[in-house]
């Protein structure tokens, strides 16, 4: 993966379709929420006791963490004026990505201990649907930071269309988790 | 848009092209025999009961068992057009350790598996629609359910066009980068028919829009976009180079 990125007229290709990828996958979580949409109006019951059996407080300690990881990410990518120290803000934007994705299985276990599984209705069935294929999101995002903070910690410093597309990524699973806790834990 | 292509293509070149548009009879005999003749588009809901399932058998017998023979035979050309798409990863991976052209290789072949065999299945569930309902419905599962949920062989397919098309180095490399993170989205897209295995009913289920509709589009997108990709590439090297057409 590294060179490349420094031969002239390369940086611009690279940056448009990272974004082909983002709005593709924006597009399927629109899609996504729309259909969850159609459904909450019509199984209002459902998502309300639903609702009513989730954890709030670990979807709301969680979003903390995310948007701490996304500060780490935008100062280790931004802000920070050495190798090191981007390699430092980087690993604990890592870090919160696990956090996260803990804190999930202790959400599942409870749910699960509960006895709700995905079959049960149309609440759980977009509650681990949405919240699943958004951790995937979180344990790709995890792996992406972690090799370009590992390139900064080595003297192979990561190319800049790299570190930027981890970068956006990150913020676009930060993003995707604040509608997703707004739709299934809030609305 | 590249260069027009040479009056006379080396023959590594005319060969690769010819393998590239069996692309087309394979969408013709699958859609022929899929919607024309099988009229299988929507696909059978999963919620029907045994009795449903064996009397849609019943009643449309002989044109289901020529739909299934026609996306057999289409299947051949999956196989030569998937060809095409694997020898562009292996010219790209020409110096390299060449695991993304096995892995693709695998890939491809899967498919052949995982289409084929449940055009088998269904074609028991047609060969004695006169027994046990049950029967003919448990034979009609074992098709739906792995032709839809079997993401392993597909999924690396157009993962290692991705990954090989991001690597390229070449001055013009066949696939750009955006389609190459297109298909990281289009092959993240169709992770959710696996859920198709949780439900008779809803969005997930095998004929509804995780299930059925989103795979379909997303596959039948890619592989017609990949065409004109790879089309545009094998004229483009031959232009380039007219005596290396026939490497590869």
């Amino acid at each position: 993966m590294k060179g490349g990125h420094g031969v002239p007229g390369k940086s611009l290709p690279g940056e448009t379709g990272l974004w082909v990828f983002i709005f593709a996958d924006l597009g399927l979580f629109f899609l996504f929420f729309v259909l969850a949409a159609q459904d909450m109006a019509v199984h209002r019951e459902d998502f309300q006791t639903g609702q009513a059996g989730l954890l709030t407080w670990v979807g709301a300690v969680n979003t903390v963490v995310l948007l701490t990881g996304s500060w780490a990410v935008a100062m280790g990518t931004r802000v920070a004026n050495t190798a090191e120290r981007a390699s430092q803000y980087l690993k604990a934007a890592a870090l919160s990505g696990v956090l996260f994705l803990g804190l999930k299985v202790f959400e599942y276990a409870h749910s699960l201990g509960a006895g709700h599984v995905l079959t049960e209705n149309r609440f759980y069935m977009w509650y681990y649907a949405l919240t699943a294929y958004h951790a995937l999101h979180v344990l790709v995002g995890v792996g992406l930071l972690w090799l370009v903070a590992r390139r900064y910690a080595t003297a192979q410093r990561p190319g800049h269309l790299l570190v930027e597309a981890a970068g956006c990524y990150w913020h676009l699973v930060d993003l995707l988790w604040i509608e997703i806790f707004l739709i299934l834990y809030l609305l | 848009m590249t260069s027009a292509p040479p009056r006379h293509l080396p023959a590594g070149a005319k060969v690769q092209l010819w393998f590239c548009y069996t692309m087309i009879p394979f969408m013709v005999l699958f859609f022929a025999g899929w919607v024309a003749i099988g009229h299988l588009l929507p696909p059978l809901a999963p919620s029907m009961t045994a009795v449903e399932v064996a009397d849609f058998f019943d009643a449309h017998r002989d044109r289901l068992r020529i739909c299934m023979m026609m996306c057999m035979v289409s299947t051949v050309f999956l196989m030569t057009y998937q060809a095409a798409i694997i020898a562009q990863i292996a010219r790209i991976e020409r110096d390299g350790p060449k695991v993304l052209t096995y892995t693709a290789l695998m890939a491809g072949a899967g498919n052949i598996v995982s289409f084929t065999f449940p055009l088998m299945f269904w074609t028991v569930a047609l060969f004695r629609v006169e027994r046990a309902p049950e029967l003919v419905q448990l034979a009609s599962d074992f098709a739906w359910l792995p032709f839809l949920g079997m993401l392993s062989p597909y999924v690396p397919f157009p993962a290692c066009v991705a990954i090989a098309g991001l690597m390229d180095k070449s001055a013009n490399p066949v696939f750009p980068r955006w389609y190459c993170y297109y298909t990281i989205a289009a092959t993240i897209a169709y992770l959710p028919a696996v859920m198709i295995v949780f439900f008779h009913e809803g969005w997930f289920a095998w004929n509804s829009v995780f299930g059925w509709w989103l795979p379909f589009a997303d596959t039948f997108t890619w592989l017609a976009l990949t065409f004109w990709l790879v089309r545009r590439g094998i004229l483009a090297q031959a232009a380039a180079a007219p005596d290396e057409g026939a490497v590869a």
